[in-house]
């Protein structure tokens, strides 16, 4: 059942919510359980299903043994005892991810001669977990073992019991058989070792799809999930156009109750949505409670077909004139177009034209980069409001850092926006023949151009951050972009850094020392740099309040 | 050797300041690493203690110009000017700074009054007043100082030993423009010496600012193959376990009534700043 949430604040919103049985019972499941309490979770491990299956064994010679394939092996497990081979050996099998194991059992191989020879005189069975590897702890001894045909249809080796009679089970990822006995020289053959655990299974997944009546712009998703400690969910959502064109799943990573906006192609005739729900502990699951998605079935434009034009060859950390030109084709039943944004390199916009006519900058069209300064947004004056089918070109100076930059075109319309309380950007569509992504070459310098320092002056009490942007253009792979602030005399302020790659910086800075105190007012220093390198860019910027 | 002594100082030294107190240092001091309370009878004393001219018997002047850290694009520039003086059986003193940056301005007008009390003890007050300009937002604030000096006299026959102690911002004065508690600059104490051991001069300060101390240590030797000029160097340090240090070095010359110097700073941890020059002029009435 379908749920459409009718908010008085989005008035021309609809939304659809996925956040009881009945409708996550809709989707289609795997490895997960609609739960009444707590609705998505993690599906509970069958004991009869043995998780050691398909799983790797390998020797104390590092070498992998068909232990764990299900199959009883001929000759390839079979060894003659009364060597060094056989006594103490070792089998160690990987589960992949602590699991709770409940039982192990092994199971008797055959000899070469088929035979029924003698199993092992001793053995014993211990586990580790992976955060602890090396840390083994027993599971079951036996020392003695007198009999000589093994029953494979039984459980020949370790179960923990408690007082109660109810199974113990251990947390761990590896499972170590080592023989410790022998008697006299004779055929050992070793067939299978078998991990039956409790707890939750490592991975699922539950997906279902909606169709509203006519194509929509996808706009805000929101969801809540409980995420416990060593688990995950990452909800992906994609949508599919009338002309039956699928996007490919665009994710996102759950750590918390969040929203995030659909980025793939619009008008969408069908929305779906994907929630993958993993752990790395055998007794915690993830918990999906609510899917949100809003959706207006009021076009900002009937269609939105856009190109890039850049210079050829493109080189990084080179500024280069791009030309992002965008076919509009809108009616009197879409919102128009006043808002336009183009996301991938920062744009310093040179000119606006619409149909060949240059559009007079502050008068005609303002423009700001982005709040990441990794694109950039364009306002049209409401006498340049497009509202038919007009052909829109962008021009300005780009740089780009990276080999390959995927770029991205939208517009949306600020009346919607006032209305509904965020703008609903309606994504564009790559021109036949044309594509967004855009190729660059070279090795640029580590630091490119100037560092952009806003607010200025700053003020800790009215601004709630100084932003400092800037472009790494090259760095090596596990190096951090530091930024580090300093007053006037030289005294070590506050240090932030970032996980490096070539890329636009942001990094925010509260006004507050390390020790969480709102500094004095004053002119103060910084310094951006790149971790082990000693180029640097230093600058001045004043704290007032 | 006073090198050795030198390098001693060096290693075992560092300095650093703070807004507003960065103003109106000269070279002199400066090549001292700030370590300046205990020393009198210099325009420069204006800045760190209102007792340092009380037994002050001449008219002097000097001007300073800083430029610091040369290594950013747009530097910014202090200027300063000190004046002291006899007056009514004491010293007078005035200090005025101006510090310019981009989008932000200071200026800081000290005055000060010291007079012996008794042959080895002089107490002085000072008067300060601090403002800033950024933007649309401005602010001035007053601060009070005292000072005294007591001098030891020679605790060897070649040694002669001086002891000071400032208190500064008494009053606790906001320097916000809104009043928020966080611009509010708590008193500043220290307590200072000055050995002087065969015309060589050691110097020490000892600062306790909102609960951080400061070490700052001076000497100053005069070298002969330089004709009579003035060596200086000094350190200062400051943070837990004073990882934050500064080195000094100056040189100083007389010529009849002027004298003329030049000081570089160097904040250890802020290399690629290029440090700080100061260059100082000054007057001495006969």
């Amino acid at each position: 059942m379908l749920l459409l949430e009718f908010s008085p604040c989005r008035a021309e919103l609809k939304t659809w919510v996925v956040d009881a049985v009945e409708t996550f019972a809709l989707g289609t499941t795997q490895g997960v359980q609609v739960h009444s309490d707590s609705l998505v979770i993690l599906a509970h491990l069958d004991e009869d299903v043995n998780v050691a299956l398909g799983r790797s064994v390998i020797d104390d010679f590092d070498k992998p043994v068909p232990l764990a394939d299900g199959a009883i092996d001929l000759v390839r497990s079979e060894w003659i005892s009364g060597t060094n081979h056989v006594f103490d050996k070792q089998f160690t099998v990987d589960l992949g991810l602590d699991r709770g194991i409940k039982r192990v059992r092994v199971l008797a191989g055959e000899t070469a001669l088929n035979q029924p020879e003698y199993f092992m005189r001793g053995y014993r069975l211990e586990t580790a977990a992976q955060v602890a590897p090396q840390v083994w702890h027993l599971l079951a001894e036996q020392p003695d073992n007198f009999v000589l045909n093994v029953d494979t249809s039984a459980d020949s080796t370790w179960a923990a019991i408690d007082e109660r009679g109810e199974a113990i089970p251990r947390e761990g990822r590896f499972v170590r058989l080592t023989i410790i006995r022998q008697d006299r020289s004779n055929w050992v053959a070793l067939g299978e070792i078998e991990v039956f655990g409790v707890g939750y299974i490592s991975e699922g997944f539950i997906e279902d799809s909606f169709a509203p009546p006519m194509p929509v712009n996808v706009g805000q998703i929101r969801w809540q999930v409980d995420r416990p400690e060593r688990t995950d969910i990452e909800l992906q959502v994609r949508g599919a156009t009338a002309e039956g064109t699928e996007e490919p799943w665009g994710s996102v990573a759950a750590h918390s109750d969040g929203e995030f906006f659909y980025r793939g192609d619009e008008p969408v005739a069908r929305m779906a949505y994907r929630a993958r729900l993993t752990n790395s502990a055998p007794f915690v699951s993830p918990a999906l409670k609510r899917i949100a998605i809003d959706y207006d079935p009021v076009l900002v434009a009937q269609q939105l077909l856009a190109e890039v034009v850049a210079s050829d060859p493109l080189r990084k950390g080179e500024e280069v004139t791009l030309v992002c030109r965008v076919e509009v084709a809108a009616s009197v039943d879409d919102h128009g177009v006043d808002l336009l944004r183009v996301q991938g390199p920062l744009l310093r916009v040179t000119a606006v034209r619409v149909d060949g006519r240059e559009l007079v900058p502050t008068e005609d069209y303002t423009w700001d980069p982005t709040p990441d300064r990794e694109g950039v947004l364009i306002e049209l004056a409401p006498n340049e409001q497009i509202n038919g089918v007009a052909t829109v070109e962008i021009e300005g100076q780009a740089l780009f850092v990276r080999d390959k930059t995927a770029m991205r075109f939208e517009a949306g319309n600020k009346a919607q926006g006032d209305r509904d309380g965020y703008v609903n950007w309606q994504q564009g569509q790559e021109m036949p023949g044309a594509t967004w992504t855009v190729l660059a070459a070279g090795t640029p310098l580590q630091l490119l151009g100037e560092v952009q320092v806003e607010p200025r002056p700053f003020s800790p009490f009215a601004d709630e951050y100084v932003r400092f942007a800037f472009v790494v253009g090259n760095i090596e792979a596990g190096r951090e972009v530091v930024l580090k602030i300093y007053d006037l005399t030289g005294r070590s302020i506050r240090q932030l850094a970032q996980t490096g790659s070539a890329r636009t910086y942001q990094f925010e800075w509260d006004g507050r020392d390390g020790s969480g105190r709102v500094v004095e007012p004053g002119l103060y220093l910084y310094e951006v740099g790149i971790e082990g390198s000693d180029k640097a860019r230093r600058g001045t910027f004043v704290v007032a309040y | 050797m006073w090198w050795r002594t030198s390098v001693l100082l060096l290693a075992l030294v560092p300095p650093v300041g703070a807004a507003f107190e960065f103003s109106g240092r000269g070279a002199q001091s400066t090549a001292l690493g700030g370590a300046f309370a205990a020393s009198i009878r210099t325009a420069e004393a204006v800045w760190y203690n209102p007792a340092g001219n009380a037994q002050q018997q001449k008219w002097q002047a000097g001007t300073t110009h800083a430029l610091l850290y040369p290594g950013l694009d747009q530097s910014p520039a202090l200027n300063c000017l000190s004046v002291t003086g006899p007056l009514r059986g004491g010293g007078f003193q005035l200090g005025v700074s101006f510090l310019g940056a981009d989008g932000w301005r200071e200026e800081v007008i000290a005055l000060g009054y010291g007079q012996p009390l008794h042959e080895r003890f002089a107490l002085g007050g000072g008067l300060r007043t601090s403002a800033w300009k950024a933007g649309d937002l401005s602010h001035r604030a007053w601060h009070v100082d005292i000072g005294a000096t007591w001098e030891v006299g020679f605790i060897h026959p070649r040694a002669y030993l001086r002891l000071a102690l400032v208190a500064k911002g008494l009053n606790g004065a906001n320097i916000a423009a809104g009043g928020q508690a966080a611009g509010q600059k708590k008193p500043v104490v220290v307590a200072a010496a000055l050995l002087n051991w065969a015309g060589r001069e050691v110097l020490l300060d000892i600062e306790r600012r909102d609960g951080r101390t400061e070490f700052r240590v001076g000497y100053e030797t005069r070298t002969v193959s330089l004709n009579g000029a003035r060596f200086r160097m000094g350190g200062a340090a400051v943070g837990s376990g004073f990882d934050e240090r500064e080195l000094n070095v100056g040189l100083g010359h007389n010529y009849k009534q002027w004298h003329f110097d030049y000081a570089y700073s160097y904040p250890m941890h802020l290399s690629g700043y290029g440090g700080v020059h100061r260059f100082s002029v000054g007057y001495r009435q006969h």
